[in-house]
């Protein structure tokens, strides 16, 4: 509050907003505190800084306000949760773990995980008689992306005697933000992996920091931990599912669980017009080729792609997973990525029911309205990694919300 | 008669027993059915070298009776009644709720149906029960033992969020093995013969394999992938035996397949190997 004082008068600025107080009528000038946790997730944390008073209006639609308090408390109980129980628990009665040799041809290793349906597989080193990394689709990607440019030295005849080792020696040179060591040269990155006593807060922290999406659970015993005995292969979602079967029936004890996600501004949203632009929000349309696709995925380092129509309406998502549907009739080897599209790449994969327009079953769906339990619920079921925010109706897209999305706010990291 | 133990089938030349009884014959020559390569060392590998799904018979073989497990019980769980499960999409388990200390009424609410309905428990001397079939989950619940809100402090409990103190429940869709209760049981001395550690020589590859003990059909190995192979426990009996599958398409491969137990949990483990020229 302010007021004027003219040459020995007090006076108030009639143009300016002003109010009737104490003091008779003063100035007074708006400021609305930023509160950390409203701001969109789209601006990147570096940013949120300089945040300036008028960027700080809220959204339109007035969403619940919630406290900090509540935000604290559910953090706490699910922190200790976590702490308390371990990965045994996730362990299923009677489970079933693919691996392979590590010297295993990477076009069998292909048909693999095509025939078992496997996003990802441990490798196994008979040699040094351990566990030394995995295969996951990102390496399929990145190996149909090195046939198709001119001058790489592999080629598809190659590909049934090259094996997944080799591979990995030069997947290192590719230059994909690998860790250096002393010397500047790249080297490869540890198996990153744990065991089935740790408890599942220190496994949701190892995967959100090594942005990993499983992480296979294996029982060292013997000598200095010599004999490894492979367990299981365990994901947020595992996680996700344990906290969701203990809370579900004491739900009041997370308060922060009845928010509507977009009140806490959970997951990446497409930035709307006017907004100050944070992380761009990658959609296709399904007539953009294969290879422009395996680009994104790869340089934009994120797991799925929304595939959408000229109104942004969701139609389907393009995952990294689903490159195993390539080797399909080794559709690998006749196609160039450039000359097939999504669509085409899509129709691959569903097999047994080519349906046209929007797959409900394969893109998980959620309002921007829902509760994050809902939401929770959802991103449990086994298989499901990320559910796309659309509105109502018109199935625009809205947004994107991960496991690790989930993850991170639950943990605060 | 086959070892019907689970002892592991390590080392080379120790298969026992001279099978008369076994209606089981494996014939041809070109099956690499249980031949595990002797250990170079006395040091037993236990790496996850695991086989393929198919056994390879060629006269089927009727399952055997499954070893009955003794049946366990703990406090709270019973699974002999057949009661309909209270929500037809999830699998309800039957859980049995009791009070033990005393008192003319009994009655239990909990939080599977957000404390909605009180339920009285039947009483039979000091002891009251009542049995109630629950979807997997945690569930909390309290007892009014004559009006009284009561909990049992040799279970566990929980604080709840309005201050009072509530029991805890757990209900598994799987019984979980308690591993103390698994019978011992001894073991049949092995057979009268020659036991030795030589590596077997070219005679011996030439004779006709030995019969395979019919339990090991039992596998949990080329099931499919689904939910239900996942539930189903596999028999002791084929713990830690290694299943080869050479039929894949390529020949240049070939997995290996074995299922192992780790605490009260079973893994199945399946490695493909490059087939060595």
């Amino acid at each position: 509050m302010y007021k004027f004082y003219v040459d020995g008068e007090w006076r108030h600025d009639e143009n300016q907003p002003h109010v009737s107080g104490n003091y008779g009528v003063v100035n007074c000038v708006y400021i609305a505190v930023p509160q950390p946790d409203m701001v969109p997730n789209t601006i990147s944390p570096e940013t949120s800084g300089n945040m300036e008073v008028d960027d700080v209006v809220m959204r339109p639609e007035g969403f619940a306000q919630y406290s900090e308090a509540d935000l604290q408390l559910s953090r706490d109980r699910i922190s200790s949760f976590l702490s308390t129980h371990t990965v045994y628990e996730l362990l299923p009665d009677s489970g079933k773990v693919t691996a392979l040799d590590v010297n295993l041809a990477v076009k069998q290793a292909f048909h693999v995980l095509y025939e078992q349906g496997l996003p990802m597989v441990p490798l196994w080193d008979d040699f040094k008689g351990r566990f030394v990394g995995v295969l996951s689709a990102l390496d399929f990607i990145l190996i149909l992306r090195e046939l198709g440019t001119n001058g790489s030295n592999l080629t598809e005849e190659e590909l049934e005697t090259h094996t997944i080792s080799a591979w990995k020696v030069g997947k290192l040179q590719l230059n994909l933000k690998r860790q250096m060591d002393g010397n500047g040269r790249p080297c490869p990155r540890p198996l990153v992996q744990a065991g089935p006593y740790d408890s599942l807060k220190e496994v949701a922290l190892k995967i959100l920091q090594n942005k990993v999406a499983t992480v296979p659970i294996i029982h060292s015993t013997g000598p200095a931990g010599s004999c490894q005995e492979i367990l299981y292969l365990a994901s947020l979602s595992d996680i996700l599912k344990c906290i969701c079967r203990h809370f579900k029936h004491s739900s009041s004890s997370l308060p922060i669980l009845q928010q509507p996600v977009s009140s806490i501004q959970l997951g990446t949203w497409v930035p709307r017009i006017g907004e100050a632009n944070g992380r761009p929000f990658a959609m296709l349309r399904p007539t953009a080729s294969l290879g422009s696709a395996l680009a994104l995925l790869v340089q934009a380092d994120v797991s799925s792609i929304p595939i959408v129509d000229d109104n942004d309406s969701l139609l389907d998502i393009y995952s990294r997973s689903d490159i195993t549907a390539l080797a399909k009739d080794k559709a690998y080897a006749q196609i160039h990525l450039d000359e097939m599209n999504i669509h085409q790449a899509l129709q691959l994969g569903q097999d047994a029911n080519p349906s046209l327009g929007f797959n409900g079953q394969r893109c998980q769906m959620c309002l921007r309205s829902d509760p994050l339990h809902k939401v929770m619920e959802r991103l449990a079921n086994p298989g499901v990694r990320r559910l796309v925010i659309v509105e109502a109706g018109s199935k625009r897209v809205e947004g994107i919300i991960s496991l690790s999305d989930v993850f991170r706010f639950l943990l605060g990291v | 008669m086959g070892n019907a133990n689970g002892r592991e089938e390590g080392g080379g030349g120790g298969v026992a027993g001279a099978g008369a009884n076994d209606e089981i014959q494996i014939n041809g020559g070109d099956h690499s059915m249980s031949n595990i390569s002797p250990p170079a060392t006395p040091h037993r590998s236990r790496s996850p070298l695991l086989f393929a799904p198919q056994v390879r018979i060629r006269v089927p073989v009727a399952p055997l009776q499954r070893a009955d497990d003794p049946p366990l019980f703990n406090q709270m769980r019973q699974h002999e009644s057949h009661a309909a499960a209270s929500n037809p999409l999830e699998k309800g388990v039957p859980t049995i709720i009791t009070w033990n200390y005393g008192g003319n009424e009994v009655a239990v609410e909990g939080s599977w149906d957000n404390w909605t309905s009180r339920r009285i428990l039947h009483r039979s001397g000091k002891d009251h029960s009542i049995l109630l079939v629950l979807p997997s989950g945690v569930y909390h619940y309290k007892f009014i033992v004559d009006g009284d809100w009561r909990y049992i402090p040799d279970l566990p409990f929980v604080a709840d969020e309005l201050g009072g103190v509530c029991n805890l429940l757990d209900v598994h869709s799987c019984v979980p093995e308690i591993l103390d209760s698994v019978a011992e049981f001894e073991a049949p001395a092995s057979p009268e013969s020659s036991y030795s550690q030589a590596l077997p020589s070219e005679e011996d590859y030439a004779k006709e394999p030995l019969t395979v003990p019919s339990q090991l059909h039992l596998t949990l190995l080329g099931t499919e992938n689904s939910d239900e192979a996942s539930s189903s426990k596999p028999k002791h009996v084929v713990l830690n035996h290694v299943f080869v599958d050479d039929g894949w398409k390529s020949k240049s491969v070939v997995a290996l397949g074995l299922t192992h137990r780790f605490q009260s949990k079973y893994v199945t483990v399946v490695l493909y190997k490059p087939r060595k020229r």
